[in-house]
């Protein structure tokens, strides 16, 4: 009887810890939305939201992450990166690619794809097409984007960039070229175009 | 209890004797495939699952004109084993090749950029078939197994997880977990350099290059940092050993030919050129690793404009830095690019946009106009006019 309600005890405990997660999954609803109190955004449609405490961004997506999603980043400071965070070690890594609020803006270009490129998340990632843009008050540029997984499945996406207050701010669109990117375009393109800095 | 002691030793004994004995590991024939039931088999499984996934892969370069210039080496090297061998490119800025062991060649875009000439590159893909015929990953996996030495197989896996993968901006390490039966003994890297020399000289390539590219990798390294070995002499000798060894297996050839064939490379690599300089840069190596990697890509090349150009991109993507200040290293090479060629619109843009961070506004001006003047209304105007305001 001592044994069962030993067992009984420690299944509770376990079954405790597995609740604690980093990781929180909100539905949000259609409507004006606010993100970590950086930006409000609107959205006609519903998303999921994925976000982890160590991760520097958080993203939605309707059918999972790879399949498409919109990534939306807290702001860099000077020496940051998009993905210093401790599980890839890029942190301590001398070499990453680290923002600067000098950069002009073909130069945050090339740092977004450097990080891209860094995250090891494509084999092969390009931008082009850049123009300038305004996220909320921002002077800022966008870019369009074409990669590939190390699967050799192909994405399409675009970005959006600018500096405020010595803070880069970015968010990006990507979804697969072949069902998805087609279908989310417009959508993805409507709630960044109604991004405002909180 | 001393009985079990001795049946473990006697049982570990008999797990350090060879598979297959001492029976000798003769040259693959051309068209051969090995026996269903062979270990060697069961490494080409392997491998042609590798290769399936390397095919629709996104590192590798999907340019088919290349692969065949790759190929056609390949076969002028060696008409006989030119069905057998595949050749693939893979688009990592690293100084690289291997060869698996059902013929499936991978050559990394880091190689493409510092070999000078055909007879250079020839010299590589030479010794990469020469480790096909001379069946050295399935010696290399022999030897291993045949010193059931746990420490053997381990020191394959860290060769192989300590090649410089984590913390590079390139997925190196991943890459090459499939091809580690790519690390092979000394006398086995001289046995291919043989080969490889012997097709090299057969094919009228002018054998005094193929030392030439080890040279300048040693060259590269001491400019480098010295305790980041580059990817490909991780699992290689040291590069005087293979100089040295060239060297003297080039003395016993007579009716040498001297085909370098630059201008073929040249042109082959040429529509990479932009994407695999500025990965090469991206690696951030000290500049003078850099610079020298770019002396060397643009040695032949008529186009000084474009070397000085792109020696400024190292400095200006540098940046300030402790108390170095790049940029007006940056401003310099832009200038004597200009100086090269009048009438190269980069440049212009590159440094009237750096002219603007340092505050040179009416220079800047200058040179943003007439970006825009030369590039013939460029898809950026907008953004340029933008700094113009």
């Amino acid at each position: 009887m001592l044994v069962i309600k030993k067992i009984f005890i420690i299944s509770f405990f376990l079954i405790l810890i597995s609740c604690q997660s980093d990781k929180t999954y909100i539905l949000v609803e259609p409507g004006k939305v606010e993100i970590n109190k950086i930006y409000s955004v609107n959205t006609n449609m519903k998303w999921s939201q994925f976000q982890e405490r160590e991760y520097n961004f958080l993203f939605w997506t309707v059918d999972g992450y790879t399949l498409q999603r919109i990534i939306f980043f807290k702001p860099l400071e000077d020496g940051q990166s998009l993905f210093d965070y401790d599980r890839l070690f890029t942190k301590k890594n001398e070499k990453r690619p680290t923002f600067n609020s000098k950069m002009n803006k073909f130069e945050l270009k090339e740092f977004f794809e450097s990080c891209i490129i860094w995250s090891r998340e494509f084999t092969s990632f390009e931008t082009s097409d850049i123009k300038n843009y305004k996220i909320g008050e921002i002077e800022g540029v966008s870019f369009d984007i074409k990669a590939q997984n190390e699967l050799g499945l192909n994405y399409k996406g675009f970005a959006v960039a600018g500096i405020k207050n010595n803070k880069l701010y970015s968010i990006y669109f990507i979804a697969t070229e072949m069902e998805f990117y087609d279908r989310y375009k417009k959508e993805a393109e409507k709630i960044i175009s109604s991004v405002k800095i909180l | 209890m001393k009985k079990i002691f001795l049946f473990i030793i006697i049982f570990l004994g008999s797990c350090a004797t060879p598979i297959g004995g001492a029976k000798k590991v003769e040259d693959i024939k051309p068209q051969e495939t090995p026996s269903i039931e062979s270990i060697e088999a069961g490494l080409w499984m392997q491998m042609n699952n590798y290769e399936e996934k390397l095919k629709t892969s996104g590192s590798r370069l999907k340019d088919k004109d290349l692969e065949k210039y790759l190929k056609d080496i390949l076969c002028k090297l060696t008409a006989e084993y030119c069905k057998d061998i595949r050749v693939y490119v893979q688009n990592i800025p690293y100084f690289n090749a291997f060869m698996a062991p059902n013929g499936m060649m991978v050559v990394w875009t880091g190689l493409l950029l510092r070999a000078q000439n055909e007879a250079q590159l020839a010299t590589v893909i030479g010794h990469e078939a020469g480790h096909y015929i001379k069946r050295h990953s399935l010696k290399s996996w022999l030897d291993a197994k045949s010193r059931t030495d746990l420490m053997a197989i381990l020191s394959i896996g860290l060769a192989v997880g300590g090649i410089p993968g984590a913390g590079d901006i390139f997925n190196v390490t991943q890459l090459l977990q499939a091809g580690f039966m790519a690390k092979h003994s000394r006398d086995n890297e001289r046995e291919a350099d043989k080969v490889g020399l012997d097709f090299l000289v057969d094919a009228g390539y002018d054998p005094d290059e193929a030392p030439k590219i080890w040279e300048n990798i040693i060259k590269e390294m001491e400019l480098g940092e010295a305790s980041r070995p580059l990817t490909f002499l991780a699992s290689h000798p040291a590069p005087e050993e293979r100089i040295e060894n060239l060297k003297e297996q080039t003395e016993g050839y007579e009716n040498i030919k001297n085909k370098k064939n630059t201008k073929e490379l040249k042109e082959k690599i040429q529509p990479h050129l932009k994407k695999w300089i500025k990965n090469e840069i991206r690696l951030k190596n000290k500049p003078e690793q850099t610079e020298f990697v770019l002396e060397k890509t643009f040695e032949d090349n008529e186009n000084d404009y474009l070397l000085k150009f792109y020696k400024g991109e190292i400095y200006r993507l540098i940046g300030v830095k402790k108390e170095e200040n790049n940029y007006d290293k940056a401003i310099d090479y832009y200038n004597e690019s200009i100086k090269a060629k009048n009438d190269f619109p980069d440049v212009y843009k590159e440094l009237g946009l750096l002219q603007i961070k340092i505050e040179k506004n009416e220079e800047a001006k200058k040179n943003l106009k007439k970006y825009l003047e030369l590039a013939k209304n460029p898809q950026d105007a907008a953004i340029i006019e933008s700094y113009l305001n």
